[in-house]
C-alpha cells in the first residue's frame, strides 16, 4: 500500500509537472526545496531583515529597564521572597542588590525609559518597540546565543537567517541572501555556529562578510599569491568551462544538477563583478559618514558594518546579522567586573551607528519594509558580581524591534521590581514566529525533516507578538 | 481519497503538522488521528526473515542476487536496466566509491577490456583489500556520529587525543570486524575486553559529538543548568547510539511517549539510566596488552576506592596498616625538612623583626609607616632547596591576636619576594616563584597576588584573624642556590593603613615538590595529626584510603607513559567543577523533559515493546556503570534485533548508490520512508547477519552486480516512469564529496602523502584566543605545506570553525548527525572551487606533471583527461582547452578543469 502511494506521488508529479526538466528538478532537488513550499503564506510586512546581536549579555536594568526599586534596596541581601532559589551560575556570593549607576529619562513621546548610556537611540525611541521581558532558559553564553539565535539550546540547528533564506531564497540573485557581519575583534560565543544552516543545505548559512578586511567574501578572488591569473583568464576560464559542461551534459542526457552547477558559476561571476562596488564607501557623502559615526574612532567599526548593511540592504539582500562584541570575557557586553566603566565603553560603539542607521533607512523609506531587531543572548543578575560587577541572568533581558510591520513608539513585556525575572516572558520562539510572520511565513508550516521530525525554527511553541504589531 | 491516505499515515509516512493542519479545517474527527494505543513495530522493527529470491527474469541478470531483486521490480513497472557502463567510468566509479581516490594508468591497463568479466570480481577483492578501503569508509560513519575534534559550544576547546578513536575506526573497517564486535566494542569495548586495548579506544564513539565546556565546567554541581547540561550530554550518547546503530528517533521520546514508534518516555530514560555512570574525557590505555590490563585495574580500583566501594576490610588489614605508617612517617619527614635559618636584617628593612628562637619565628614591631617593607636574609640550609614557605603566626601582642598589625588583626601583603646572591656576590637576582598554594584567602585577594608584580593588589586573611596561616611557593628547578649562600626576602605592603604582616616564619625544603602536598585535606590532616593509638577507626580509614591511593599511584608512574583517547569514562582529574561519576548517577525520569518535574528514578533498559530482544543481563552486576553498558551493546547487536542489520544493510547500499533503500537512513521506524526494495533490504540485511557480520561480503555482492555497473547515461523513456531512479534503471551521477574532491586533486598531482594514521594534522594556524576558543586561520598555511598532502580523513576537525573550502563541499561541521549529505550547488561553492589555494596550488603541480607526457600542448592536455577521467579528450574538448592554455597557460587550464562536470560528476 505505501508502495502505492509512492508510486501515485510520482504519477501525479508527472501528470502535472510538464516536462522532464521540471521533473527531474524536483526529484533532484526534493530534499532542498522547502517542504511546504508556496511563501509567502500570507502578505508580508517586511522583504529583508537587519538583526543587531549585542553579544555578552547587555544589561537590561541598565539601559531600557528602569528600576527604583534597585535604588531603594541598593546594598541589601538580594531576597526576592517565598523562598525562591536564588542561583548565579559563575560566582556572585554575597547576592547584594546594585543599583544602576547611570541616570533614566523617559525619552520620546512614547516615554520609554532610556539610561545615559544611550543617548542617541534613546532619541529614536518613537520608532522603535521594545520587548521588556525575554526570556531565556539559560544562563550560559553558548547555550543561550544558540537559543536566540536558532531557538533550540544544543548546536546543529539552523539559526532565522538559515530558515529565512531556506523559506523565501533571494531577492537579488547576485548577492548572498544572508549576510553576517562578525565583530572584526573576534567571532561571537559559538564561532560560526550562530549562523549555521544546521540540517538545512549548506547553500543557506550566513555568509560572513568582513568589510574592513582584503577580502571581504571568502574566496571572492584567488589568493595574492597566485600567480599568473588574469581578470581575462578568468573570462576566458568561465567560457571554457561553460563549453567543456554543455558537451558533457550533452553527452550525459541531460540533468538538472549538472544544469544547477553551470549555472552557478555564472553567478559566481557576477558576484565578482558586483562586489567591489557594493564595499566602496567612497561615494558616501560626508554627512551620511557622519551620521554613522564614520568620523570617530570608536564608533567607525561598528558604523561601517551598519552603513554597509544599508546598502546591501539597498541592493535587496534578504537576511544581515552584524555582531557588537567578540566572544570570551572582555570587548563585549559581558560586564562582569564593573559595570560603571565596561558598559558605557561598549555602548558608545553601537550607540550613535545604530542611531544613524535607523535615520538613515527612515529617510531613504527602507525602513518600511525592513524589518530592524536589536537583540541579546540573555540579560543580568539586579545584584553584584565582584565589587561592581552583575552576573549573567537568563530571567528577562530587553529587545526592540522597527521598521516593516512594527507598530512605532510601543512596548510589551514586564519584568518584575528588579529585572531579575519576566512576570511575562517573552521567549525566543514568539519573537522568531513575529518575524516569520512580518516577512508573510506561518511558523508552524516552515519545515525541514531532520532525524525522524519535522523541525520547526519554533520548535512547537511560538505565540506571534500582535500587541506590537502595526 | 485524502481521507484514507491520512487514516493510512496514522501509523505510516504521517508528517504531524500536516495532519495537525487538517484537523485545523476540520477534514477529520480527532479520534481518528489521535491514539493512546502503544503505535506497533515498524517493518524494519520486526524480525528478520530471509526473503525468497525473485525468479530469474531477464538473462544475464539472474546470477547475482542483487539483480534479480532489481530487475523484478523494472520489470514490474515497465523498465528495463542500463548497459554496463564503459571500462574507464567503472574504474573511476569504484575507486571513488570503495576507496575515495582515483585510479591511476595503470590500474587502467592492467585490466585488459576483453577479460573484463572476469578482472572485475578480482579488481573488487584488490579494492576492498586495501587499507585505502578504511580511509573511505570511515569518514561516512564520522559523519553519522558527528565526530570532531573540539568541544564546540562556546568553550570549543581542541581534543588532541580524540583521534586513535578514527584510527581505531579504518582498522575496524580493514580487518572487516565483525559487525556486532564493531557495535558493542564502540558501546562498552572497555567492559567486553578489559584486556584489549582496541575495545577501550572504540569508545570514542560515545564522546564523539560536541560536550559543553562551560556549562559543565564552569557551573556548579547541583545546580539547574548543570543537572540540564548532564542530561543533555547523555541525550547526545543516546541519539548517537541509537540513531547510528538502529535507525531510531529515540530521543523523540524524551518530552512524551514516541508519537509514531513504540518508544515510551520510560524506554527513553532507561536508556538514559545506560549511559549514567559516563562523562567525555582523555582514558589513558597502552599498546602492550599486559601494561593496559594493569593499569585498568589499578584505575579501576582507584574509582573503586573513591567511589566508596572498596571493602573497608581490605583498608584495614595488615598491608593497609603498614602503608599507613609508612606513610605517616614520610609525611613526618616532609614536614621536617621545612627549614627556617636565623634571620639578618640590613637596612633596607623598614622594620626589623625579633627573631623567635622557640619555633623559627620573627615577631614584627608595630610598623611606624602606612605602607614599607620587611627585608631579611638567611643561610639557606640546603643544597638545591625546592620549595618555599611563609606562615603567618598569631601573638597576643597583636590587635585582635594578629597576625597582622591592622586593627582587626589582618594584614595586606601586596608582593612576596625571594632572591638569590648574584653570581658576581655583589648584587641580588631574584628567584621566580611559582604553583602558589595556601589554606586560605580573604574574598578578593589571593597568594596569587604575591608573585604578579603589581603593588596594588593582596593577599589577607579576614574573617580568619587570630590563626595561623600558611602559603607555599615553589622555587624553579635551576635555582643554584647551594647550602649556606644567602637568601633574602621581601615582604611589601603598599595597601596602606599599617596593615602589615606581625609575625611570620619563612622556611624552605628540598623535597621534591611532586612530593611535598603542602596541604592535606582537613580530615587527612587531623586523622595524621591524631596520635596512632588514639585514632578513629574513621581516622583509620581516612589514612588508609589515602596511602592506598599513593601506592597505587606509584604504581601507576611506574608502567610506561600511557596513550590517551578522548572516550567515555567514569573516572578522571577534576577539573573545575568537572567531576567524574565514578558510577551511575542517578538518573530520574523528567516528566514532559522538564527538569523541574523529576518523577521516579530509574533503572537501566532498553526498549520494552521489543518483545523479540529481550534485556538480559545475564546476572551482570548493573550497579558498575559499564556493565550496563554492555547489556545495551548485546541488546543492539542481537541477531534477532533485524533493525541493527537492517540499518547498516541501508547505509551499504546508500554509499554505493547514493541513495539508500530506505530513504531516511536515521530513521527506519513508522515515520520514516518505507524502501523501495523492502525484499532486498531484508536479503541484504541477512547476508550481514549470516556472514558473521562481514561489511566487505556485502560489499562484495553489490559490487559484483550488474546493477552497480550499469552506465549512467540518462534516458528520456525511463526518467518519465522513474524519475529519482529509485528502481535503479541507471546509475545516477554523483558530485565528488569534499574529501574525494580533495584527495584526488592531490593524488593526481602526484602530492598525496600516503602516510596512514597518527595524529590528526592541523590545516590552519592556531593561537591561543581571547578565552578558552583558540583563534585558528586556514589561510595561515602555505599551500605547499606538508600537512596539507595528507588524506582528508586525518584532517583535525574543528568544530565551530571547520574548513571553509570543505564546507562549502557539504563536509557536514559536526554539530549535528548527518545520515546523508547534502549535495549543494551554489556561487559561493563555486567561487571556493576555483579560488581555494587548495585548488590553485594543485592545478600547478598537476600542469608540472602534465609536462612530462610531452612537448606538445595537445599531448599535455591530452595526459589530463587520460589521468583524470582515464579516457582520451573529445576533439572538440581538446581545442578548446589547448586553445585556452596557450593563452592562459595549462595551470590555469587545469583549474578550469577541475571544476568541470566531467570530473566533478562521478559517472
Amino acid at each position: 500500500m505505501k508502495q502505492n502511494l509512492s508510486i501515485n506521488r510520482r504519477e501525479f508529479l508527472w501528470k502535472t509537472g510538464g516536462g522532464f526538466g521540471a521533473l527531474a528538478l524536483q526529484g533532484l532537488l526534493a530534499d532542498t526545496t522547502p517542504s511546504h513550499a508556496r511563501f509567502p503564506h500570507h502578505k508580508p510586512r517586511a522583504k529583508r531583515v537587519v538583526q543587531l546581536f549585542m553579544n555578552g549579555g547587555t544589561s537590561p536594568m541598565d539601559t531600557f529597564d528602569y528600576k527604583p526599586t534597585l535604588k531603594a534596596q541598593h546594598g541589601e541581601r538580594f531576597d526576592p521572597g517565598e523562598g525562591q532559589l536564588v542561583e548565579s551560575v559563575t560566582n556572585s556570593p554575597g547576592f547584594k542588590v546594585m543599583a544602576s549607576p547611570f541616570e533614566f529619562q523617559r525619552r520620546g513621546q512614547c516615554g520609554q525609559w532610556v539610561s545615559e548610556v544611550f543617548p542617541h537611540i534613546g532619541s529614536m525611541v518613537d520608532e522603535l518597540a521594545f520587548l521588556m521581558s525575554m526570556h531565556s532558559p539559560s544562563n550560559v553564553h553558548g547555550i543561550a546565543s544558540y537559543m536566540q539565535n536558532t531557538g533550540f539550546t544544543l548546536p546543529g540547528f539552523p539559526c532565522v537567517g538559515a530558515w529565512v533564506s531556506y523559506a523565501l531564497g533571494k531577492i537579488n540573485r547576485n548577492l548572498p541572501e544572508f549576510v553576517v557581519m562578525p565583530d572584526p575583534r573576534g567571532l561571537p560565543y559559538n564561532n560560526l555556529a550562530n549562523f549555521s544552516s544546521g540540517f538545512l543545505p549548506a547553500k543557506h548559512q550566513g555568509t560572513v562578510i568582513q568589510p574592513s578586511s582584503q577580502t571581504p567574501i571568502p574566496f571572492l578572488h584567488p589568493p595574492e599569491m597566485a600567480s599568473g591569473i588574469t581578470a581575462e583568464g578568468e573570462s576566458d576560464g568561465l567560457n571554457l568551462l561553460q563549453k567543456l559542461n554543455a558537451a558533457h551534459l550533452q553527452s550525459l542526457g541531460g540533468d538538472q544538477l549538472l544544469e544547477s552547477r553551470m549555472q552557478s558559476y555564472e553567478d559566481a561571476a557576477r558576484l565578482q563583478l558586483l562586489a567591489p562596488e557594493l564595499f566602496d564607501l567612497t561615494k558616501e557623502t560626508s554627512a551620511v559618514k557622519t551620521l554613522y559615526g564614520l568620523d570617530a574612532e570608536e564608533t567607525k567599526d561598528f558604523g561601517t558594518r551598519c552603513l554597509m548593511a544599508r546598502r546591501m540592504l539597498e541592493r535587496d539582500v534578504r537576511f544581515i546579522q552584524i555582531w557588537s562584541g567578540a566572544g570570551g570575557p572582555s570587548n563585549n557586553w559581558d560586564n562582569h567586573s564593573n559595570i560603571h566603566k565596561e558598559l558605557p565603553w561598549i555602548a558608545r560603539q553601537v550607540d550613535l551607528p545604530v542611531a544613524g542607521f535607523l535615520k538613515d533607512l527612515k529617510a531613504t523609506g527602507l525602513l518600511e519594509d525592513t524589518l530592524v531587531i536589536w537583540t541579546t543572548e540573555f540579560g543580568r543578575m539586579p545584584f553584584t558580581q565582584g565589587e561592581s560587577g552583575r552576573d549573567h541572568n537568563g530571567g528577562t533581558f530587553v529587545t526592540w524591534l522597527a521598521g516593516g510591520g512594527v507598530q512605532a513608539g510601543t512596548s510589551m513585556g514586564q519584568s518584575d521590581r528588579w529585572a531579575w525575572k519576566a512576570e511575562t516572558p517573552i521567549w525566543c520562539y514568539d519573537l522568531h514566529a513575529t518575524v516569520l510572520h512580518l516577512l508573510g511565513i506561518d511558523h508552524t508550516k516552515l519545515t525541514f525533516r531532520h532525524n525522524g521530525l519535522d523541525r520547526r525554527l519554533t520548535d512547537v511553541h511560538g505565540e506571534i507578538l500582535k500587541p506590537i504589531l502595526g | 481519497m485524502i481521507l484514507s491516505h491520512i487514516q493510512q499515515m496514522k501509523f505510516g509516512r504521517s508528517i504531524c503538522p500536516l495532519i495537525a493542519l487538517l484537523l485545523s479545517f476540520g477534514f477529520l474527527p480527532a479520534s481518528k488521528v489521535r491514539t493512546e494505543e502503544t503505535p506497533p513495530l515498524s517493518w524494519a522493527m520486526r524480525p528478520l526473515v530471509p526473503p525468497e529470491l525473485p525468479a530469474p527474469m531477464l538473462p544475464g541478470w539472474e546470477i547475482n542476487p542483487v539483480d534479480r531483486f532489481v530487475t523484478r521490480k523494472l520489470i514490474e513497472n515497465n523498465l528495463e536496466p542500463s548497459p554496463s557502463a564503459s571500462k574507464s567510468q567503472l574504474l573511476r566509479r569504484v575507486f571513488i566509491d570503495v576507496w575515495g581516490l582515483p585510479p591511476n594508468l595503470e590500474d587502467l591497463e592492467s585490466i585488459k577490456s576483453t577479460q573484463f568479466e572476469k578482472e572485475w570480481p578480482l579488481l573488487v577483492d584488490r579494492l576492498l583489500s586495501s587499507p585505502h578501503y578504511g580511509e573511505r569508509w570511515a569518514r561516512h560513519w564520522m559523519d553519522l556520529i558527528h565526530f570532531a575534534e573540539t568541544h564546540g559550544h562556546d568553550e570549543d576547546a581542541p581534543r588532541e587525543h580524540a583521534w586513535p578513536y578514527r584510527d581505531y575506526l579504518i582498522r575496524s573497517f580493514n580487518e572487516d570486524k565483525p559487525y556486532a564486535t564493531f557495535a558493542i566494542e564502540q558501546i562498552a569495548g572497555d567492559a567486553i575486553q578489559p584486556a584489549h586495548p582496541d575495545a577501550l579506544v572504540g569508545t570514542g564513539f560515545l564522546a564523539a559529538g560536541p560536550w559543553d565546556e562551560s556549562s559543565q565546567m564552569g557551573i556548579l554541581d547541583g545546580t539547574i543548568d548543570k543537572l540540564v547540561a548532564q542530561y543533555l550530554d547523555r541525550d547526545d550518547m543516546i541519539t548517537t547510539t541509537m540513531s547510528s546503530f538502529l535507525g531510531l528517533t529515540v530521543h523523540c521520546a524524551r518530552c512524551h511517549d514516541h508519537k509514531f514508534d513504540p518508544i515510551s518516555a520510560s524506554d527513553y530514560y532507561s536508556l538514559q539510566a545506560v549511559f549514567a555512570g559516563v562523562d567525555r574525557n582523555n582514558r589513558p590505555y597502552d599498546h602492550n596488552a599486559g601494561t593496559h590490563q594493569k593499569r585498568q585495574r589499578l584505575l579501576h580500583l582507584k574509582t573503586e576506592l573513591l567511589a566508596g566501594r572498596y571493602p573497608d576490610s581490605e583498608l584495614l588489614d595488615e598491608t593497609s596498616v603498614q602503608r599507613v605508617t609508612s606513610w605517616t612517617s614520610s609525611r613526618q619527614r616532609v614536614l621536617d625538612s621545612w627549614q627556617a635559618g636565623q634571620p639578618e636584617f640590613d637596612g633596607d628593612s623598614a622594620s626589623v623583626g625579633e627573631f623567635q628562637r622557640s619555633d623559627g619565628s620573627i615577631f614584627f614591631p608595630k610598623p611606624a609607616s602606612p605602607t614599607g617593607k620587611q627585608a631579611w636574609t638567611f643561610a639557606s640550609p640546603y643544597n638545591h632547596p625546592t620549595a618555599i614557605q611563609l606562615e603567618v603566626f598569631p601573638d597576643d601582642r597583636l590587635p585582635a591576636s594578629g597576625p597582622g598589625w591592622a586593627t582587626d588583626g589582618n594584614f595586606r601583603l601586596s608582593e612576596f619576594k625571594v632572591f638569590k646572591r648574584s653570581d658576581d656576590g655583589e648584587s641580588w637576582t631574584p628567584v621566580k616563584l611559582s604553583n602558589p598554594q595556601n589554606d586560605f584567602s580573604e574574598h578578593t585577594t589571593s597568594v596569587r597576588y604575591l608573585i604578579d608584580d603589581d603593588e596594588q593588589t593582596t593577599w589577607g586573611i579576614l574573617p580568619q584573624t587570630g590563626q595561623t596561616h600558611r602559603c607555599y611557593f615553589e622555587l624553579p628547578p635551576e635555582t643554584s642556590i647551594r647550602k649556606n649562600d644567602l637568601i633574602r626576602m621581601e615582604l611589601i605592603h603598599q595597601h596602606g593603613d599599617h596593615q602589615w604582616v606581625g609575625r611570620c616564619r619563612v622556611s624552605v625544603t628540598d623535597v621534591s615538590p611532586k612530593d611535598t602536598h603542602p596541604f592535606l585535606e582537613a580530615s587527612l590532616q587531623s586523622a595524621f595529626e591524631t596520635a596512632a593509638i588514639e585514632r578513629t577507626s574513621e581516622q583509620q580509614l581516612t589514612l588508609s584510603r589515602h596511602a592506598t591511593m599513593e601506592h597505587w599511584d606509584r604504581q601507576l608512574e611506574s608502567l610506561p607513559p600511557a596513550r590517551q583517547v578522548y572516550a567515555a569514562t567514569s573516572f578522571f582529574q577534576q577539573a573545575g567543577n568537572f567531576k567524574p561519576a565514578l558510577g551511575p548517577r542517578n538518573i530520574h525520569r523528567l516528566a514532559r523533559g522538564s527538569i523541574h518535574s523529576p518523577k521516579e528514578i530509574m533503572a537501566p533498559g532498553a526498549l520494552t515493546q521489543f518483545t523479540h530482544v529481550p534485556w538480559n543481563p545475564n546476572n551482570r552486576d548493573l550497579n558498575n556503570e559499564s556493565q550496563r553498558r554492555l547489556v545495551l551493546g548485546e541488546w543492539i547487536s542481537h541477531r534477532e534485533n533485524g533493525l541493527f542489520w537492517r540499518t547498516m544493510a541501508n547505509r551499504v547500499w546508500q554509499h554505493h548508490f547514493g541513495s539508500p533503500l530506505a530513504g531516511t537512513p536515521n530513521d527506519l521506524g513508522n515515520s520514516g520512508q518505507s524502501p523501495t526494495h523492502p525484499d532486498l533490504l531484508d536479503w541484504l540485511a541477512c547476508e550481514l547477519r549470516d556472514s558473521g557480520g562481514s561489511l566487505k561480503h556485502l560489499h562484495r555482492i553489490i559490487l559484483n552486480s550488474r546493477t552497480y555497473r550499469q552506465s549512467a547515461t540518462y534516458r528520456t523513456n525511463a526518467a518519465q516512469i522513474d524519475a529519482l531512479n529509485q528502481l535503479y534503471w541507471r546509475m545516477s551521477p554523483r558530485r565528488l564529496d569534499a574529501e574525494a574532491f580533495r584527495d584526488s586533486l592531490l593524488a593526481l598531482s602526484d602530492d598525496l602523502d600516503p602516510l596512514m594514521g597518527g595524529p590528526s594534522v592541523k590545516q590552519f594556524s592556531m593561537e591561543p584566543g581571547i578565552h578558552v576558543t583558540p583563534i585558528i586561520d586556514y589561510e595561515g598555511i602555505k599551500p605547499d605545506a606538508p600537512s596539507l598532502a595528507r588524506r582528508s580523513i586525518y584532517r583535525f576537525l574543528f568544530r565551530t570553525l571547520p574548513d571553509p573550502f570543505m564546507q562549502s563541499m557539504d563536509c557536514p561541521d559536526a554539530s549535528n548527525w548527518t545520515p546523508k549529505r547534502a549535495v549543494s550547488v551554489g556561487p559561493l561553492q563555486a567561487l571556493a572551487l576555483m579560488n581555494d589555494d587548495l585548488v590553485i596550488h594543485r592545478s600547478q603541480r598537476m600542469a608540472q606533471k602534465m609536462r612530462h607526457f610531452g612537448q606538445e600542448l595537445e599531448e599535455q592536455i591530452t595526459a589530463w583527461f587520460r589521468l583524470s577521467l582515464l579516457r582520451t579528450p573529445t576533439p572538440e574538448e581538446l581545442d578548446a582547452v589547448t586553445g585556452y592554455a596557450q593563452k592562459h597557460g595549462l595551470a590555469n587550464a587545469c583549474r578550469f578543469l577541475f571544476n568541470s562536470n566531467a570530473f566533478m560528476f562521478v559517472e
